[in-house]
């Protein structure tokens, strides 16, 4: 039941799943899934206008779960928090975090996207020298 | 299952959740199958039983705690579970565990100890069915690997008991697929050289004009393509066991020779000059009736004395209808942990028909139909309609056939008491659904004298009558 404190970030030496670091696919698969998250967020605004907590809390869980799978600690956490906020039934927290969310969804699209540049333009410059 | 890739199932509502799990379980190198409801789970496991299942326990149309015991129940060994939860409580955890899942595992998933878990769950699915098939393969087994509770049954295992730990000559009579060879091992195990060979020969499979040189052994030079040396089945045999099966289908001549074998006990190679003690047990076995087969000149009267010093008969196995299930069961749980299947029952109704069919290539049929039947079948039952039509329709006894036989007269009407025996003999039948061994118990009657009343009073068969 540890939490699981490892963060997605391309450019660490530090990730425990290393190889993971030279995996194309799972770029590709973090970019679709960073694609995907703002329309689940909208679903939520959607849903809080019905104010039917439980189901914001059962996205916003699911968010949290899959974001850290992922490794994208930051939205995992923020997903967390829109979790509680389901509990204490706070429309203004919910829009809040909300909006947070998919603040960190651009700033980690755009991290993963200029890492992805930078990995191919080192492999074409190893392939030019 | 060894030569098999590994099969995950996970069963999670997030397809973005599925992909990534898909994504590391191919690395790993196992296949992958994802679902994102528990109806889909069933669905998929109609179509195949993975190695292991990765159940979420927040599916939109299930509570995954409570998928846990179904599965078990109706995958009880094969597939294992590992919950995956990111909410749950450890009493949550606990009650899982409890309940049969494998173990948990918490989300955000940790890949690498994922890997692990998934490597640990195959390990254990596959040492499960490894035990599931020893254990059918020892502790339903009731006399050497021979399956049978009948009476007959037992007293070919009295039989066999008494003669193994002679050196007597032993004939084993029986059709095709009855277990003769398997009988003849039992001997084999229970005499004194069990830790000698057991050698069987099948004397069909062998070319008329190479029988001698396979049973007693060649020079090399002795004729033309005799390249080498060869030690014969006899020679081989030597301290231990020699069965041969089919004894008729040996030329005369092949049984002079035996015959002098099984006075002298020695051998002398083709192309040989010298002779050779062996010291042989012989059993031997015929699916014919070794005194037909005198008189149609096909078995030499002399061998046949020499042989069946003490005869062994192992009756067909439409004849002793209470070992079919037991059998039938027997083979099916063979047959699941030998394909890793889940079939793990045999519907009464199904076995009904298996009980009623005269099964004329006995256990051996039985047995093939039964791989057959798991083979192409992921259910967890064997059901009627997995049955050929030939069980179905071609059972010997048949009830709506017998019941039409009756002579229904009204009360007051007096019948000969022959005619009475003959309405006890058909309802007897009827009720134990043509089960003649069932209905000798009813009527008080042997086996043998149930039968010989049936022929006298002509009732005939579903069987017949239908051809």
């Amino acid at each position: 039941m540890e939490s699981n404190d490892k963060t997605f970030d391309l450019s660490s030496n530090q990730r425990p799943q290393s190889e993971l670091d030279s995996d194309q696919a799972w770029a590709q698969l973090t970019s679709k899934y960073l694609h995907n998250l703002p329309q689940q967020l909208d679903e939520i605004r959607t849903i809080l206008e019905i104010k039917d907590y439980p189901a914001i809390k059962k996205c916003a869980h699911r968010i949290k779960g899959t974001s850290g799978t992922y490794h994208l600690e930051t939205i995992s956490q923020s997903a967390a928090q829109l979790e509680r906020s389901a509990d204490t039934r706070d429309p203004g927290t919910i829009v809040a975090v909300i909006n947070k969310v998919k603040r960190l969804v651009e700033i980690e699209t755009r991290r993963l996207d200029s890492l992805t540049v930078s990995s191919i333009d080192s492999s074409e410059r190893i392939t030019d020298g | 299952m060894a030569e098999l890739v590994p099969l995950i199932l996970t069963v999670d509502d997030d397809p973005d959740l599925l992909a990534i799990v898909e994504h590391n379980v191919l690395k790993w190198g196992y296949t992958h199958q994802g679902v994102s409801s528990a109806a889909e789970m069933w669905e998929q496991l109609e179509q195949v039983i993975p190695s292991v299942i990765l159940l979420d326990i927040q599916l939109g149309d299930a509570d995954g705690t409570a998928l846990v015991p179904q599965l078990k129940q109706r995958f009880p060994y094969v597939p294992v579970v590992i919950v995956i939860t990111a909410h749950a409580t450890i009493e949550t955890a606990v009650t899982t565990l409890k309940d049969g899942a494998y173990d948990f595992i918490c989300k955000p998933l940790d890949f690498d100890r994922l890997h692990i878990e998934v490597d640990r769950a195959i390990k254990h699915n596959y040492l499960s069915l490894q035990v599931k098939a020893f254990q059918c393969a020892t502790r339903r087994t009731d006399f050497h690997g021979m399956i049978g509770r009948s009476e007959p049954m037992r007293k070919a295992y009295r039989l066999i008991e008494t003669v193994a730990p002679t050196d007597a000559a032993v004939l084993i009579l029986g059709e095709t697929g009855t277990g003769k060879e398997l009988s003849a091992r039992a001997i084999h195990e229970c005499s004194k050289r069990c830790d000698g060979p057991f050698v069987a020969v099948n004397a069909p499979a062998i070319p008329h004009e190479l029988i001698e040189s396979a049973l007693f052994g060649h020079e090399k030079g002795a004729f033309t393509g005799a390249h080498q040396r060869h030690i014969g089945f006899c020679e081989q045999a030597n301290g231990g066991t020699l069965f041969l099966d089919e004894i008729c289908e040996m030329g005369y001549d092949v049984q002079a020779k035996l015959l002098r074998f099984l006075q002298d006990h020695v051998v002398q190679r083709v192309g040989g000059k010298s002779v050779r003690a062996v010291d042989v047990r012989v059993v031997a076995a015929t699916n014919h009736d070794p005194k037909v087969q005198i008189q149609n000149g096909r078995l030499r009267e002399d061998f046949y004395y020499r042989l069946s010093v003490v005869s062994i008969d192992l009756v067909p196995l439409r004849q002793r209808p209470g070992d079919i299930a037991l059998l039938a069961r027997y083979f099916l749980d063979l047959a699941a942990a030998k394909y890793g299947k889940n079939m793990s029952s045999i519907l009464p109704e199904a076995v009904k028909l298996l009980n009623a069919y005269d099964w004329p290539g006995n256990i051996r049929q039985l047995e093939h139909l039964i791989d057959q039947i798991v083979i192409t079948n992921n259910n967890t039952e064997l059901t009627v309609e997995m049955l050929p039509p030939e069980v179905i329709k071609r059972t010997s006894w048949d009830s709506s056939r017998i019941s039409a036989q009756i002579d229904r007269k009204p009360d007051k009407t007096v019948l000969s008491v022959q005619k009475m025996e003959h309405n006890l003999i058909l309802q007897a039948l009827e009720l134990t659904s043509g089960s003649v061994s069932e209905a000798a118990k009813h009527l008080g009657l042997s086996e043998a004298t149930l039968y010989r009343k049936i022929k006298k009073f002509g009732i005939s068969r579903m069987f017949a009558e239908q051809q």
